[in-house]
């Protein structure tokens, strides 16, 4: 944070909490609809030649202790994102928390300096959506044909029933290396098909990290998340998409996880005042 | 699949919150009051949500200048139960070596 920032918030008494960019090129921005904020705020648009930000006043920045009052600020958030969607379009999401000093004129302001930047995302977006495609993997039915079919480890396996206790250790080690290798080139295998399936339809592909630290409780313990896709794409080829994933879905031990459509959250850039014009 | 749609219930909190937090429009500008800020709550959240099991498994890392009593006191963990997550001990040094 600069010593302006600082300052700034410090002294906010007139906060406008951002949710969203908007296009309000054609659709008025008073229609912001029935949608109601963060702790009942209510929700408007500023607006300046067809950019909107979708806001309401605030005088504080929201931190709390409570992690249930957070969650619930959270949802609340994607809610009016949601809402106002609906309404405008592909909107260019805000991170959480993003709150600017200086009411509607430092707003104003700051949409006029970015407006070339903001216009050519807004373009770019439109239409397209984030899909998330998680691929989680039970490795047990793969193990259970591998050594049934593997030669090597029908081989190893053979030879541990006649060794003895010294040769028996180390050959358990090179079955179960061989057994770590199958199943390391299975992963990797599906991995590289999800890409290929999912990239004829998507405009843009971010691979995510899969050790997300966030509570998964949807799925066993047995499934192991080894691939992570953000996938933006046209909402017209929502159902291609997900037909793509059918075939990857139908895999022994393959259970999918799409979840969309989400405002291109992953995709969405930092905007920098200093540089307007990089578009 | 038997549906290819996408959804939006499933497992849909875990992702929203890594979406808001970690993801999104990020506004480099002095009227901007609250760049950085989102960074710390998202450890914190995290921190709460995943548990400190979970946290250590997947070595979770806390960026410097993380107030660790903030994030103890939001995951409802006292200080001595989050000490061998927090203060990573240095790994033991192999039987005979100095």
């Amino acid at each position: 944070m600069t010593p302006a920032q600082s300052q700034a918030r410090a002294q906010l008494s007139d906060g406008r909490y951002v949710y969203c960019v908007v296009d309000t090129t054609s659709v008025p921005s008073a229609s912001v609809g029935e949608t109601t904020g963060i702790d009942d705020e209510t929700v408007r648009v500023v607006s300046v030649d067809g950019v909107g930000a979708v806001v309401h006043d605030c005088t504080s920045v929201y931190d709390a202790d409570d992690i249930d009052q957070v969650k619930r600020w959270l949802v609340t958030h994607q809610q009016v994102v949601d809402d106002v969607s609906d309404v405008f379009g592909t909107p260019l999401p805000m991170r959480f928390d993003t709150v600017f000093a200086g009411g509607d004129s430092a707003l104003t302001d700051w949409l006029a300096d970015t407006h070339p930047r903001l216009r050519t995302e807004l373009d770019g977006f439109a239409g397209c959506w984030e899909y998330r495609v998680t691929l989680l993997w039970d490795p047990q039915p793969f193990e259970a044909h591998v050594t049934a079919t593997d030669d090597t480890l029908q081989a190893l396996e053979a030879r541990q029933a006649e060794a003895d206790a010294g040769t028996t250790f180390l050959l358990e080690k090179q079955y179960d290396a061989r057994l770590a290798e199958r199943r390391r080139a299975r992963r990797s295998a599906l991995a590289s098909d999800l890409s290929a399936a999912v990239e004829p339809v998507a405009t843009q592909v971010a691979s995510q990290d899969t050790t997300t630290s966030l509570r998964d409780e949807s799925v066993s313990e047995r499934h192991t998340p080894i691939a992570r896709l953000a996938v933006l794409a046209p909402e017209t080829d929502e159902s291609a998409l997900g037909s793509q994933l059918d075939d990857i879905a139908a895999r022994d031990g393959v259970t999918i996880r799409f979840t969309g459509p989400w405002p291109p959250y992953t995709f969405a850039p930092d905007i920098c005042t200093d540089e307007p014009n990089q578009a | 699949m038997s549906d290819p749609k996408p959804t939006r219930s499933q497992g849909d909190l875990a992702e929203t919150l890594e979406l808001l937090l970690d993801k999104g429009v990020v506004v480099n500008a002095d009227i901007a009051v609250s760049v950085g800020d989102t960074e710390l709550l998202g450890v914190e959240l995290r921190a709460a949500i995943a548990s400190f099991e979970t946290a250590a498994e997947y070595g979770l890392d806390f960026p410097t200048g993380t107030d660790m009593e903030r994030v103890t006191a939001a995951a409802g963990v006292d200080a001595d139960d989050s000490k061998s997550v927090l203060e990573r001990p240095d790994p033991p040094t192999t039987e005979g070596s100095e």
